[in-house]
């Protein structure tokens, strides 16, 4: 039997997450809760403007903002409304101008306040590896009380579920961040906003045994639209719906741009190379041996961001150790020599961003094209039965963007 | 005030509430503008000087002040000077707080704490227009300060749902304050309010006319100048310095009752705030 309750939830999560593609681009902009009028919402009403241009899904305004700013809600084609419903200092680290000394967390609105404000949703948080446990129940029991609220009322409860406190570390990050997604979910809560573990496999992991619509949030890491862009797209390849971005979109230049753009990869799956651009059109890579440090870290990320784990032996590129102290990179030139090898012409040159690419239908697996790289760098999956060549991952190559001291350099490509 | 419309359309329907009218019934018609006169000291440091016969002070004010803040015991002795539509818009104190017990006072503050006495729907009850807060940070234990959020929070809910506005007095205070994080410390304050739903701000002068337009640029909902944390010589220019940063107005409280001549610092105050 379908109850009441669960249609209005149902019908305001459709709100926020789009029924469409089941993706969802939400602007968290309550910062001015926690941290005061810090910068990019001083003026939020402004900032909120800019940041409804890019068309969000959904923006979460604490109680106050949510009032005061309930006239930028209204219509058909306006986000939907999030109500931050507690208040933590959790977020005044020791560069603050009054650090928390012990995290807090107090209710500030409840269920039937959101629904009063027109909000189709509430975030609450929910914080797991505190050294008072005490704490971590309090807050898990304030937790179950909203998802009560919620149940009544129809109202979706997004938890923000994060490892926050003195007993989270790195070692145990993964598995407090998948524990407090799964604990939230069992406490009723219907969504969930939360930090990416950092490895896609902890991650779908995690997502799986939640088994409810997963956000990721920016977090300190995503610093600029590129890092934002790369979280929300392995994110959502590990079975997150979408993102929750704050920071990162009130304090970008411009903020609808930040949107859009964020939009264009979770709802439209389009590649970052396409929507950042970097270089527009094709580009080569350049190489300066007389950088290499022979660290090899560009061996290590490009197998790893092909093929999703480290082996070098699988690297579209390598490294030549010419003597003790003179070391050559060896990418892809795209000389061609590879494209005129293949019967099948299961080899192309992408017409748009320039790269060799394979088109797998095609490929018998022959193998022509391995001896015929001059540079030894095209290599076999015999499990596959297909070659492995440098894509230059789609126009924003990772070999390049890791090179610390700028051995491999990214540079247009014009063709001769 | 705060809800200005420039077009005219379904999106831009005010929402109804009575707080638009008993905001009206505080803030002066002609310049957006309010004067608020503190009487409630005796809550929380018993008689003082100025303030020893309640109504008596209520009586000299009245003609120059928006509004008068009360404790609820208060309110009975008093009720006569607000009747009528040129009365002054009577606050209702809702909390309390040992804060303000300084080393000077014979009983000084070993630890801030801040409790609430009265609800919105009691404040309705006694007539009031509008209900008085404080939002106090730089507790000792970060335990009161959340507990203080969620009593502000709790009030702006509650008073939503009465139509009543509310008037949050922020304020830094304790030993963790200092003259460097004294701006920022107010600015976090002054902000938490609004977030949690003050309809209107109050903090104390943070010592020039920039420092004070930040909290009003962050705000965007009516800030006053609260008379705390000033000398009486310097007041009247710290509320005109206030007023040019943008703020709405005043809350006096001390810097009047304890004035050699209340009633000409009040006529001064009446000049600046709505003559300027």
């Amino acid at each position: 039997m379908i109850s009441v309750s669960s249609l209005g939830k149902t019908l305001r999560l459709s709100k926020i997450i789009d029924p469409g593609d089941e993706r969802a681009v939400v602007v968290a902009a309550d910062h001015g809760f926690m941290l005061g009028p810090i910068r990019g919402v001083v003026d939020l009403e402004n900032t909120l403007k800019r940041v409804i241009a890019g068309q969000p899904d959904a923006i979460l305004l604490s109680p106050g903002q949510a009032t005061n700013l309930n006239h930028l809600f209204r219509r058909k084609d306006s986000p939907a409304l999030l109500v931050r419903a507690d208040w933590t200092n959790a977020f005044r680290d020791k560069t603050y101008t009054l650090p928390a000394r012990k995290i807090k967390r107090v209710a500030v609105a409840s269920a039937r306040d959101a629904i009063a404000l027109g909000a189709s949703g509430i975030v609450t948080y929910f914080f797991v590896g505190q050294s008072d446990e005490e704490a971590e129940a309090r807050d898990f029991e304030l937790m179950t009380l909203f998802a009560r609220e919620c149940r009544e009322l129809g109202l979706p409860l997004i938890v923000e579920a994060l490892p926050m406190g003195e007993r989270v570390t790195g070692a145990n990050f993964a598995d407090l961040d998948a524990a407090g997604m799964r604990i939230a979910a069992e406490a009723g809560a219907d969504a969930l906003k939360v930090l990416y573990t950092g490895d896609t496999d902890s991650f779908e992991r995690a997502v799986r045994a939640a088994a409810i619509p997963v956000l990721v949030l920016g977090g300190a890491k995503a610093k600029t639209l590129r890092d934002s862009l790369e979280i929300a797209e392995e994110a959502i390849n590990a079975g997150a719906v979408g993102v929750v971005y704050g920071r990162q979109v009130v304090q970008a230049e411009d903020p609808g741009e930040f949107v859009r753009a964020v939009r264009a990869v979770v709802h439209q799956g389009k590649s970052i190379a396409e929507v950042v651009g970097g270089i527009k059109g094709p580009v080569r890579l350049n190489v300066i041996s007389s950088n290499c440090t022979n660290c090899r870290l560009c061996e290590a990320i490009c197998t790893f961001s092909h093929d999703g784990f480290f082996s070098p032996s699988r690297a579209r590129l390598r490294v030549d150790v010419a003597s003790a102290e003179r070391f050559v990179p060896y990418p892809c030139t795209l000389c061609g020599h590879c494209v005129k090898s293949c019967p099948t012409a299961a080899l192309i040159f992408n017409p748009d961003l320039g790269y060799v690419e394979l088109i797998e239908e095609k490929c018998n697996g022959c193998k022509e094209c391995v001896p015929a790289c001059p540079f030894r760098i095209v290599g076999f999956d015999e499990k596959k039965n297909k070659p492995f060549i440098c894509d230059m991952c789609k126009g924003s190559p990772k070999c390049a963007e890791w090179c610390q001291p700028v051995a491999l350099k990214a540079v247009p490509y014009v063709r001769r | 005030m705060g809800i200005e419309r420039k077009e005219f359309g379904v999106s831009d329907m005010p929402i109804i509430s009575g707080k638009a009218i008993r905001i009206g019934q505080l803030m002066n018609a002609q310049d957006d503008r309010v004067i608020i006169f503190e009487a409630d000291e005796g809550l929380m440091l018993g008689p003082t000087p100025g303030l020893s016969n309640v109504p008596e002070t209520v009586s000299m004010v009245k003609g120059k002040v928006d509004g008068i803040v009360l404790s609820s015991g208060q309110v009975e002795r008093s009720v006569g000077h607000f009747r009528g539509k040129e009365a002054p818009a009577l606050l209702v104190r809702a909390d309390w707080t040992n804060a303000f017990r300084d080393e000077t006072y014979f009983l000084p503050t070993r630890n801030v704490r801040h409790i609430l006495n009265l609800k919105p729907k009691d404040a309705v009850a006694l007539g009031a227009s509008a209900l008085a807060a404080f939002l106090l940070v730089g507790y000792d234990d970060d335990e009161d300060e959340a507990r203080n959020l969620e009593t502000t929070a709790m009030l702006a809910r509650e008073s939503e749902e009465f139509g009543l506005p509310l008037l949050v007095e922020c304020i830094p205070i304790g030993e963790r304050i200092t003259d460097i994080n004294y701006l920022d410390c107010a600015k976090l304050a002054t902000r938490m309010a609004v977030e949690a739903g003050a309809d209107i701000v109050a903090t104390p002068y943070t010592g020039s006319e920039a420092s004070f337009r930040e909290i009003v640029d962050a705000s965007k909902t009516p800030v006053l100048m609260l008379d705390r944390r000033i000398d009486a010589g310097r007041f009247l220019s710290a509320v005109e310095e206030s007023l040019k940063a943008g703020a709405a107005g005043a809350v006096a409280g001390r810097s009047v009752h304890r004035a050699v001549d209340p009633l000409a610092q009040l006529t001064a105050l009446h000049e600046l705030v709505h003559r300027s």
